[in-house]
């Protein structure tokens, strides 16, 4: 017999970062290593709590995966209790990967909300890791809920910003002292924004709600529905489109998503969206 | 192929209980208002009448035959802590079953599973029962009373099975006919014969049986599919809704509804513990609600219909056929009265405008 | 008997039809006839044609009561038929503030009894669907192929319905009395003590601990936890079940083990001891046939002979365990039903 895909191999936490009150992002070395490519996911399991799904926030070529979990859950709760040396259970990567080709000689702007900038991240990464191949302008605009709710700080407010033609934009939904940023959804800032669809690709994650609302903007801005592409995240178990929870219409979000341009989802009996 | 008439039914049983140490056998039993295939080691007394009219009658058994092969819940991973380090073993292999008195609905619904568990990745726990199963199916000589397996285009004359079982009328005293159907099929036939089993080889046409050719045209996957699309607004889902309990009863006994859950099992303050998949259902809120509380399918009314459709419209987008073999269990079992009819008989079709 | 069952459906027909036309109510939640033979099952009409679907006969046995809390009928006004085991577990619902009575139209019918499928098909022995049924006043007469036979109500109404005293609804409780007209022969055998219709519960009381034990541990092990009898059941009425609680999850989802079925069981026969209102949907729903009412019947049998006898939904509360009151807090008010 081949072996079971639903066992996991372990892997190790070598590093863990804070990045919010409720958000921690784990460093993972798996014992084997994994290929990945941006846009993935993987199942993180602590053996006696449970298992989930959580979006690879590392670009590939590391040697470690990076996942940046919010405290929601159970599962969730257990794995912010982790200590850098402790052992966590993994198995993927999942799902389809962000249209890497399709985004070469793309300006590229990418649309996230709190933790939905997790996957986005990796993609980021990529493409600058690839500078050459993606020459064109970049642009994030990226909210939450506070200014303390923002994520991935060391990115946002210092590696992007100083990035060749990277332009971002941060909002908040409510206002705070020590914050002199933009106050406002991300649908709305970015509707301000405006930016040009112009050989441009829209990239989004978020909450459900945020996504529903970016996407009408986008379309409003001009873009068309094959210049939008969006990652989303239902409750999956299996990771490998069997266990049916997640399915979309006939499609399995685990296996032939989590990525979607809007042109695909137009033709899907959708749920959200 | 090969042919083979034993005395009665009992002669078949006396041979696998020879075998029983080295095989589980399942047969078919009701009891306690429980009707399935149990192991045959486990049984106190066979009740030959009752396991001859369960075979040979005209509809499948009440609990069907997946959790011989996708059981309701399975552990797959055993683990413990050992010198700070996490060991996880995952069971060994099984032992070869024997399933005897199955239906061709009850194959046809393997197949369904088939297309989604044995694609890549292959779910290996399925894979290994399918590969270790020898299958005796009976055929049926008409269709049942509350059975669409005709309309679903089922052969029930013909079941997909390694051998199939003839009787004349079912009878435990009456001769049993055997007719492999695959290699696997034909070796146990010829071991059984080896064995000194009381019985003879005989030619195929010497079964004295005949089935009522199928009277109903199967409905045509895409032309469901394509009303299907129509209905996608339909009130008819909301309607469901409220009469619907919201139970998992159609789902558990529906034999080609196959989603699980995975869940961990460990006794608090024990470094050690299991991961088990067991069979979920689409019809409870906690299928699809996440831990940060949202639901993409939060109404009743979007579970059902994400259930009609996933039978009578996904499953054909993605795989081909429709996922419904007509076997009835759903509506059997329904508290409600709600089955795969309800919708059918909206959406048309020969036997079923309402 | 034919009379009486005819005459309170088109009495029911009548009602709903003039409730929808006058605009008086959004829907009509009864009964119709359902795929099988000889079976009733749950119906909504919202308009005046829709009435004329609405049905009554022996099988309308599913409670009614429970749907009232789903989300499909909120926000609507809502007129329901009611049986008289249906009534009580309403009543006990306004009780604990599940529903509004005032956005209710409760249509209380006469009620003679309902009959199980099987119990019947089982009696007649032959099945169902080649049965024609006449309603005597000796019995219900039963053409099949196999001839003509009448059976008394007693050998074929359910074991509930023969001890049942309370079969209308008490006409405090409802807005109309649907009684129909003619023979109501099927009240007839119903004075049958508990102790007689149960008599499976003197049996297992006789039995020893162990003998106990394994009987129910057998009857327990067949659940598959569908949740249908929690489902179906008119008394289970929290918003937010435990055993839906994911966060801390109190029952383990693994089916094959005996200890999670036995808590799960045992803790709903005590959440709703003092509540039951012995309609025996919780046996009549159990897909594996497990007889869940016999742990309900004997918590009757046993309250009644401490705290004497109580009838919940109709005996005024607190109940002799346990009342929740309007005025206080719902811990879970908020959080969605099941």
């Amino acid at each position: 017999m081949t072996h079971n895909p639903l066992v996991p191999i372990n892997g190790e936490v070598i590093t863990i970062l804070t990045e919010s009150h409720d958000v921690k992002t784990f460093q993972v070395r798996p014992e084997v290593p994994m290929a990945h490519m941006p846009g993935q996911c993987a199942m993180l399991s602590l053996l006696g709590v449970g298992e989930a799904l959580f979006s690879i926030t590392s670009p590939p070529g590391r040697d470690y995966l990076e996942f940046s979990i919010k405290r929601v859950g159970k599962l969730t709760e257990a794995l912010h209790q982790m200590e850098v040396g402790h052992q966590v259970g993994i198995r993927g990567p999942y799902g389809n990967h962000f249209p890497v080709e399709d985004l070469k000689g793309k300006r590229l702007l990418f649309i996230g909300g709190g933790i939905g900038l997790a996957p986005l991240r990796s993609l980021v990464q990529y493409t600058l890791d690839r500078r050459e191949e993606y020459p064109d302008a970049f642009q994030l605009v990226y909210g939450s809920r506070s200014a303390d709710d923002l994520l991935f700080r060391r990115d946002i407010l210092n590696q992007w910003p100083e990035a060749p033609d990277f332009k971002v934009d941060l909002t908040v939904d409510v206002a705070s002292s020590g914050w002199d940023g933009h106050v406002g959804f991300v649908p709305a800032y970015l509707e301000a924004l405006a930016p040009s669809p112009e050989n441009t690709i829209g990239i989004t994650c978020g909450p459900p709600i945020m996504i529903k609302y970016v996407l009408q903007t986008l379309e409003k801005l001009g873009f068309k529905p094959n210049q939008i592409v969006t990652t989303l995240e239902y409750k999956m178990k299996c990771g490998v489109g069997k266990c049916g929870r997640c399915n979309l219409d006939e499609h399995y979000i685990c296996k032939d998503g989590p990525v979607f341009y809007l042109s695909e989802l137009e033709q899907i009996k959708c749920d959200f969206c | 192929m090969m042919m083979v008439k034993l005395p009665g039914y009992e002669m078949l049983i006396h041979y696998l209980q020879q075998g029983l140490g080295e095989k589980q056998v399942f047969v078919p039993v009701s009891e306690e208002g429980k009707e399935g295939h149990v192991p045959l080691g486990s049984l106190n007394k066979v009740d030959l009448a009752q396991m001859t009219a369960l075979t040979f009658q005209e509809k499948p058994l009440r609990n069907s035959i997946k959790s011989l092969f996708f059981p309701d819940t399975e552990t797959y991973l055993t683990y413990r802590k050992e010198e700070g380090r996490m060991v996880m073993e995952t069971p060994g292999e099984m032992m070869s079953q024997i399933l005897v008195g199955a239906k061709a609905c009850d194959l046809e619904s393997l197949n369904l599973i088939d297309r989604v568990f044995l694609a890549d990745p292959v779910d290996t726990l399925y894979a290994e029962k399918r590969a270790k199963t020898l299958i005796l199916a009976a055929p049926c000589r008409q269709q049942g009373t509350y059975c669409r397996c005709e309309s679903f285009g089922v052969d029930r004359i013909n079941p997909a099975a390694d051998v199939t079982m003839y009787q004349e009328t079912a009878d435990a005293a009456e001769p049993l006919y055997l007719k492999s159907l695959t290699p696997a099929g034909e070796t146990f036939l010829e071991e059984m014969m080896k064995c000194g089993t009381e019985g003879e080889a005989v030619a195929v046409t010497e079964i004295p049986w005949q089935a009522v050719p199928p009277g109903e045209k199967p409905l045509s996957p895409q032309e469901v599919k394509d009303q299907m699309d129509t209905l996608f607004e339909h009130p008819l889902w909301e309607e469901l809704a409220m009469r619907c309990l919201g139970c998992a009863t159609c789902t558990y006994y529906c034999p080609t509804c196959h989603c699980y859950d995975i869940r961990d099992f460990s006794r608090q303050g024990q470094e050690a513990g299991e991961r088990y998949r067991t069979w979920d259902s689409c019809m409870f809120t906690s299928f699809t609600n996440m831990a940060g509380g949202h639901n993409p399918r939060p109404h009743r009314k979007d579970r059902i219909q994400n259930r009609f459709f996933h039978k009578l419209n996904y499953f054909v987008k993605k795989q081909g056929p429709l996922a419904c073999v007509g076997c009835g269990r759903c509506g059997d079992a329904c508290p409600v009265g709600i089955s795969m009819d309800t919708v059918l008989n909206r959406i048309g079709g020969d036997r079923h405008d309402a | 008997m034919q009379s009486i069952m005819a005459s309170i459906t088109q009495s029911i027909q009548q009602t709903a039809a003039a409730l929808l036309a006058a605009g008086e109510v959004d829907l009509v939640l009864g009964y119709t006839r359902g795929e099988r033979p000889h079976q009733s099952v749950p119906f909504v009409a919202t308009t005046p044609a829709a009435a004329a679907q609405l049905h009554w006969d022996p099988f309308c046995e599913k409670a009614l009561a429970p749907y009232l809390m789903e989300e499909s009928y909120q926000n609507k006004r809502v007129a329901v038929v009611m049986k008289g085991c249906d009534a009580r577990a309403l009543r006990l619902m306004i009780s604990e503030s599940r529903v509004d009575r005032e956005k209710l139209v409760v249509l209380g019918v006469q009620c003679q009894g309902m009959i199980p499928r099987e119990k019947l098909e089982a009696a007649a022995g032959e099945p169902l669907h080649q049965l024609t049924l006449t309603w005597q006043s000796e019995g219900v007469e039963l053409t099949g192929r196999k001839g003509s036979q009448t059976l008394s109500y007693e050998a074929v109404l359910s074991p509930f319905c023969l001890t049942c005293q309370h079969a209308t609804p008490a006409v405090t409780e409802v807005d109309q009395i649907i009684a129909g007209s003619g023979e109501k022969a099927l009240v007839k055998g119903k004075n049958i003590p508990p102790k007689e219709a149960f008599s499976d519960i003197e049996t297992i009381e006789k039995m020893g601990a162990e003998e106990r034990h394994a009987f129910w541990m057998q009857q327990l092990n067949r659940c598959i936890r569908c949740y249908s009898c929690r489902n179906a059941c008119p008394v289970c009425t929290c918003r937010s079940c435990i055993f839906d609680r994911e966060n801390p999850d109190y029952l383990d989802a693994a089916k094959n083990q005996p200890a999670q079925h036995q808590f799960y069981h045992v803790i709903r026969a005590f959440h709703v001891a003092d509540r039951c209102v012995g309609c025996g949907e919780c046996a009549r729903v159990c897909p594996e046939g497990i007889p869940l009412h016999l742990l309900n019947q004997k918590l009757i049998q046993d309250l009644t002979q401490h705290y004497g006898a109580f009838t919940p939904g109709v005996d005024e509360v607190p109940n002799p365990l346990s009342c929740a009151g309007a005025h206080e807090v719902d811990p879970f008010g908020k959080e969605a039903k099941k």
